[in-house]
């Protein structure tokens, strides 16, 4: 009778033994990376809306500021929706017989609003303010990435924890000045960029990553630009990693 | 389950133990210990030291666990924790909504205010309302009106969202429309009678001038419809007794600003009485120390029913309710009060301390004020404003206006007439709206057998309650929040009340001026702009556009509501002139046991029966929850043998309840104190099996106090949830007081014998750089009521969430802060009869040393740059080290994820979205309010500046009527928290601990008689 374990069985078992022990590992290692990757944080994915619109069109394109539909966003913790009747405010001159913005025109109508999907979202336990964000001088595209290069709008960056202590832990990386216009205030430096950006004015390699809002290491120069900005604006880097600056 | 056998066979062996006499006893003998909370505490029950020990005690409600299954819990642990990294798996897709059209002023995210109007017992007071987003999230009291609001006012928003609410119109049970009722209605107005001849209409006391204008129109169309007002607490007593004196109906207005001495008898002007927000806020602000002089007011109390008042008194005299008016008699004989007779002292009341009272009167004529309770007879009342007339107070610390509610004077008898009506048949159509008098009316009344008699009967009321029952009709009926109105405060200033919500939450509620109108008032009688006809602000427009002359309107009308009072109309003073002939009843005989019947510290009359905020906050004087209890003092529970939580037969002329006691040092002996509200039969799950019924007790010849009640054991035992033993400090010298004497010379009030606590420290002194702001609170006893309101408070603000008598009882109770209640010695002797009482709030001390950081193994708790302990829910896990290692035991935890376990729609709404909902699991505690500092903290550097000193004002300090609580910048010497914790009487507690809490407190002083001291 043949023997039923053949030497190549050794490494049979074993391999199999191998996996089986790896195996929770392999388990957790799949899992976080799926939990990473962009199939779940959506980031890149281009979501679906009831109503198809454009950024690019509207903010780059067309040239209309952000603060014209997100009204509050430097007013209060909430960037705001546009209601409909912002929508009318154009829709209501142009493009009134188009198909695509038949939802808009029922909500108009009936008094129901619009539901769009949610594409940027911190979690509960996160207390998220934009007005401060943006008035010290933080790019919108710094977080949200290059909307006005978006047709679909999608989800610029993960908003992990590790993510936002980027900045709250080395602000200089990111703050900026425009050489030409420094006397205008954090705030207007932000959409003064965009303005520039939309006008085709030559950009610094800087602008471009703040525009882009894609990851940049800063030349010794900027970010000792950047310390002196922290000082001016009285920017408390301590106070900025408290847990209870977010989490409350 | 096993481990409630358990605490039954703890409890019935504690029960042995638990003796009067032993404790009598141990407190005469008592040296070290000055201060206790509970006769448990002294007794050293078994149950006491359990609760002591344990930081959350029965905290193993589930099985047991042996190793192995230990282990198999662990690994699942494991890999959830893992998953729970990957929040995103279980992110649901999730919809913004933005507006259609963008409402008026709104800044989406940002909170709106609007002034609007609270009323209790048709009283007004002034509110400012936060709204977010459309949603109305916390009522504050309204600046303009006076700082802080009490308890009910706090709570009150829960009842807007309240899930159990009348939602739609019945008919006999069934869904009908309001058309249906108002057709109902209208054919029989159009068919018998057009006079409206046997219409009666049964409402809440109100003070509403577009009310009361409404109603006498309604009158002209139908000269004999009736309009009877009618709550269960009224003041018909205290307006008769004006009457009997002055011989006219006034409202009495106390100013307490400048009164020097202050007489109680009976009244609980801190707390319950009309208009006690501001007489607290007054008295109280005169009470104001600054340095180690004091130049303080002084108040006695005599009391009947222990309160706040007389727990916040100089001098108390505990007072059996039928000797009241012989007391009275006897001090208006020895100030002179022309036309009274007779009077006489009981026995327990010294003659020369009254002597000494009624020099220290004399002194002080024209600052002083005599108030008389509200449960007093109108006799009492009579020679109470006698003495105050006497006195010269009239007109400097006692002021007169108009009654300012509708008919109060005679609700009981208005009440009896209707019931007589309605047993004669008189009565075709009633209409009961807001009041609930099927539960509430005296038993002797039969209300709810004379009801079957009235043909068409309908009850307009926010819940399905005892009265809806009865009544053919249900109509669900609008929230104060949902609805326009106005109503006046007790000196007749009009506060205007505005909806914050855009239309009822449930769409078929509808307000009582609506409803009457379109039955009563011709369509079209008013012009109307809007698209239902007589809504509430249609009704309330026209009125004071009538009232002010539509020029004067157009300019003043907007301000009116900005400011949320019409200026101007508060009442003219009434001038009167004392015209008093009594002779006061002194031998009455005995008595026998009395019985008090009172409204409920929390829940009042009932109504607030289904609010888990009041029904779980905690009573001032007994820290009991979710029950009313039978109060007895000590001496009758000695003699009679009982035990807290024995249940008693109550039998009153042939009525009986049967009801657990709870003994209450202070009461006076040979009393029941009964309070009113609970034993609801209501649809509502919160209100469901708490309490007994004490309105099954009430005669209608008596309603407040009542002789030859019997009491007698039943052997039974019932369940009672007190918070007293909770958390227990150990009889340190925590809570400080003194006498204004002690003040100069030992402004701290520390106790002899314990100056060695210099601390010692083995850690650098300076861990964290003092620099920036660094947040810290003060706490002023000397201000501190007791209320509680500050608890409410913080419960709203912070998402705080009601666990449930049972959890209650196990400990678990989750609110951030505490009070904590102290008897302690009168005059200087320890005393179980009539012991002083103290108040000490306690909340998260922040301490800069914080013990419960280095346990935490997750980091979850950590230290702010400023000063705060901070607390991180998400990276919890729940270990409760930091609880274990919390020396002043301020951290709770939440074990049954109190927060999100019940699921019904109106929930998400009641939020404040500023707070994270906390999940089970995760321990939590007062953040000093941190989502206030941030929101500061933002606006400042919008504006480039730093934060202004006061201009963050947390929940609790908020809330307070008082100024107890400071909190600000310690870093910033100006600040008055810095000049507070500079104050000679500024200590903190457990100071030897060396955790240096950032919370501090300012020693109680007292202000007593040095010659009734003497005695």
């Amino acid at each position: 009778m043949a023997q039923i374990f053949r030497p190549s069985s050794n490494t049979v078992i074993r391999t199999v033994l191998f996996l089986v022990a790896s195996a929770p590992w392999a388990l957790g290692y799949l899992l976080s990376m799926y939990s990473r990757s962009p199939y779940n944080t959506k980031v890149g994915v281009p979501m679906d809306q009831p109503i198809p619109f454009s950024h690019r069109h509207h903010a780059y394109e067309l040239g209309i500021d952000c603060r014209n539909c997100h009204t509050s966003v430097e007013k209060s913790s909430f960037a705001g929706l546009p209601s409909t009747e912002t929508c009318m405010q154009c829709h209501s001159q142009i493009w009134t017989n188009s198909p695509l913005l038949e939802p808009l025109r029922k909500s108009y109508e009936t008094g129901v609003p619009i539901k769009w999907k949610v594409v940027n979202r911190v979690p509960d336990f996160v207390q998220f303010n934009h007005s401060i964000h943006v008035n010290r001088g933080i790019n919108c595209n710094q977080c949200h990435g290059p909307v006005q290069q978006m047709h679909l709008t999608w989800k610029g960056n993960s908003f992990e924890m590790k993510w936002c202590l980027n900045c709250h832990r080395e602000p200089e990386k990111f703050l900026y000045t425009a050489e030409t216009n420094s006397g205008l205030s954090p705030r207007e430096q932000v959409f003064n960029l965009y303005m520039k950006y939309q006008q085709g004015v030559p950009l610094t390699a800087k602008e471009r990553s703040l525009i882009r809002g894609y990851d940049y290491s800063p030349t010794s120069d900027e970010l000792n630009k950047g310390k002196t900005i922290v000082k001016k604006r009285g920017i408390e880097k301590d106070q900025l990693e408290d847990c209870s600056v977010c989490h409350y | 389950m096993l481990l409630d056998k358990d605490q039954d066979k703890m409890k019935t062996e504690n029960r042995e133990e638990f003796s009067l006499s032993m404790i009598r006893e141990k407190l005469a003998n008592s040296r070290g210990q000055k201060y206790w909370r509970s006769l448990n505490e002294i007794a050293e029950t078994e149950e006491f030291s359990s609760w002591v020990e344990a930081e959350f005690p029965n905290k193993s409600t589930i099985k047991q666990v042996d190793r192995r299954d230990f282990l198999r819990f662990m690994g699942a642990s494991i890999l959830m924790a893992s998953l729970g990294g990957c929040r995103s798996v279980f992110m649901e897709d999730q919809n913004f909504v933005p507006y259609v059209k963008n409402p008026e002023g709104l800044v989406p995210g940002n909170p709106l205010y609007y002034a609007s109007m609270h009323s209790l017992g048709g009283y007004a007071s002034g509110v400012l309302v936060r709204s977010d987003m459309g949603r109305p999230m916390k009522v504050d009291g309204n600046p303009v009106c006076g700082k802080g609001t009490n308890s009910v006012t706090q709570a009150s928003i829960l009842d807007m969202y309240d899930p159990d609410r009348s939602k739609q119109v019945l008919d006999r049970g069934v869904v009908s429309t309001w058309d249906f009722f108002f057709k109902a209605v209208k054919n029989y107005l159009e068919t018998s009678n057009k006079s409206g001849k046997g219409v009666r209409i049964l409402t809440d006391f109100t003070s509403s001038p577009s009310f009361i204008d409404l109603m006498s129109k309604i009158k002209k169309q139908y000269p004999h419809l009736e309009w009877i007002s009618y709550e269960p607490v009224s003041r018909d007593n205290v307006l008769q007794g004006s009457q009997l004196a002055y011989g006219q109906v006034v409202e009495t207005n106390y100013h307490l600003k400048h009164a020097k001495v202050v007489v109680s008898f009976d009244a609980d002007f801190l707390e319950s009485m009309p208009g006690a927000v501001k007489m607290s806020g007054d008295f109280m602000g005169a009470k104001k120390i600054r340095g180690n002089k004091a130049d303080t007011n002084r108040l006695y109390s005599f009391e009947c029913a222990p309160s706040l008042t007389g727990a916040n008194s100089d001098h108390k005299w505990p007072v059996v309710p039928s000797q009241m008016e012989s007391l009275i008699g006897y001090i208006a004989g020895l100030l002179g009060v022309p036309g009274v007779t007779g009077g006489a002292l009981p026995d327990n009341v010294e003659a020369n301390a009254v002597d000494a009272l009624v020099k220290d009167l004399l002194k002080n004529k024209g600052k002083s004020a005599l108030i008389a309770g509200d449960f007093l007879s109108a006799e009492c009342h009579a020679i109470v404003h006698g003495m105050n007339d006497v006195l010269q107070n009239v007109g400097s610390t006692v002021m007169y206006n108009k009654p300012v509610v509708h008919e109060a004077e005679k609700s009981y008898e208005s009440l009896q007439k209707l019931t007589h009506d309605m047993s004669n048949g008189m009565v075709d159509v009633l209409l009961i709206m807001g009041t609930n008098p099927v539960f509430t009316a005296p038993a002797d009344l039969n209300f709810s057998e004379q009801l079957k008699k009235v043909k068409l009967k309908a009850y307009l009321g926010i819940h399905e309650d005892e009265t809806s029952k009865c009544c053919d009709w249900v109509l669900p009926s609008t929230h104060y929040l949902e609805t326009w109105g106005d109503g006046r405060s007790s000196d007749g200033t009009v506060c205007l009340a505005q909806p914050l919500i855009s239309s009822p939450l449930y769409s078929s509620c509808k307000s009582k001026e609506s409803v009457l109108s379109r039955l009563f008032l011709p369509l079209g009688s008013m012009k109307s702009k809007f698209e239902e006809p007589f809504a509430s602000e249609e009704i309330v427009n026209n009125f004071w556009m009538e009232q002010l002359g539509s020029v004067s309107y157009q300019k003043n009308w907007k301000k009116s509501l900005e400011k949320g009072v019409v200026s101007g109309t508060s009442l003219p003073t009434v001038n009167v002139s004392l015209n008093l002939r009594l002779n006061v009843r002194t031998d009455l005989g005995d008595q026998g046991l009395e019985v008090m019947f009172r409204p409920d510290p929390t829940i009042y009359d009932g109504r607030y029966a289904n609010n888990g905020w009041l029904q779980e906050l905690p009573k001032p004087l007994t820290k009991l929850t979710w029950d009313n209890t039978v109060q007895v003092s000590a001496k009758l529970a000695e003699r009679e043998g009982l035990k807290p939580e024995d249940v008693v037969l109550l039998e009153l002329e042939g009525r009986s309840i049967e009801a657990p006691i709870w003994i209450v040092p202070g009461q006076p002996d040979n009393t029941v104190l009964l309070h009113l509200g609970y034993g609801r039969d209501m649809n509502g799950l919160v209100a469901e099996g708490a309490g007994f019924d004490a309105y099954k007790l009430r005669n209608s010849n008596d309603v407040w106090n009542a002789a030859g009640i019997k009491l007698s054991k039943t052997g039974k035992r019932y369940d009672l949830a007190s918070t007293q033993m909770h958390q227990n400090m150990e009889g340190r010298d925590l809570v400080r007081t003194g006498s204004v004497a002690e003040l100069s010379k030992n402004p701290s009030f520390e106790p002899e014998g314990v100056h060695h606590r210099k601390p010692m420290n083995l850690y650098p002194d300076n861990i964290f750089e003092d620099k920036g702001y660094q947040w810290a609170m003060v706490i002023d006893l000397n201000q501190c009521t007791g209320c509680g309101s500050c608890v409410t408070s913080c419960q709203v603000e912070n998402n705080i969430p009601v666990i449930g008598k049972d959890q209650t009882r196990r400990g678990r109770h989750m609110h951030w802060i505490r009070v904590d209640t102290y008897f302690g010695p009168r005059s200087g002797e320890a005393n179980l009869d009539n012991p002083s009482v103290h108040f000490q709030p306690i909340t998260c001390m922040h301490c800069e040393k914080a013990p419960c950081e280095p346990v935490c193994p997750v980091g979850a708790t950590n230290h702010s740059h400023e000063g705060l302990n901070q607390m991180v829910y998400n990276r919890c896990i729940g270990t409760r080290y930091c609880a274990n290692n919390c020396p002043y035991k301020v951290r709770k935890f939440n074990y049954l994820n109190f927060g999100d376990n019940v699921d019904y729609p109106t929930k998400n709404l009641l939020n404040n979205p500023r707070v994270t909902v906390r999940g089970r699991g995760v321990m939590e505690k007062c953040s000093f309010c941190v989502q206030r500092i941030n929101a500061a903290r933002i606006t400042a550097k919008k504006e480039n500046r730093k934060i202004r000193d006061g201009e963050i004002v947390v929940a609790c300090q908020e809330s307070c009527t008082t100024n107890a609580i400071y909190f600000g910048d310690k870093n910033d010497p100006n600040s008055e928290v810095s000049k507070m914790r500079k104050e000679p009487r500024n200590y903190v507690l457990l100071e030897e601990l060396n955790v240096r809490p950032r919370t501090s407190f300012l020693g109680r002083v007292r202000n007593p008689n040095p010659e009734i001291e003497a005695l």
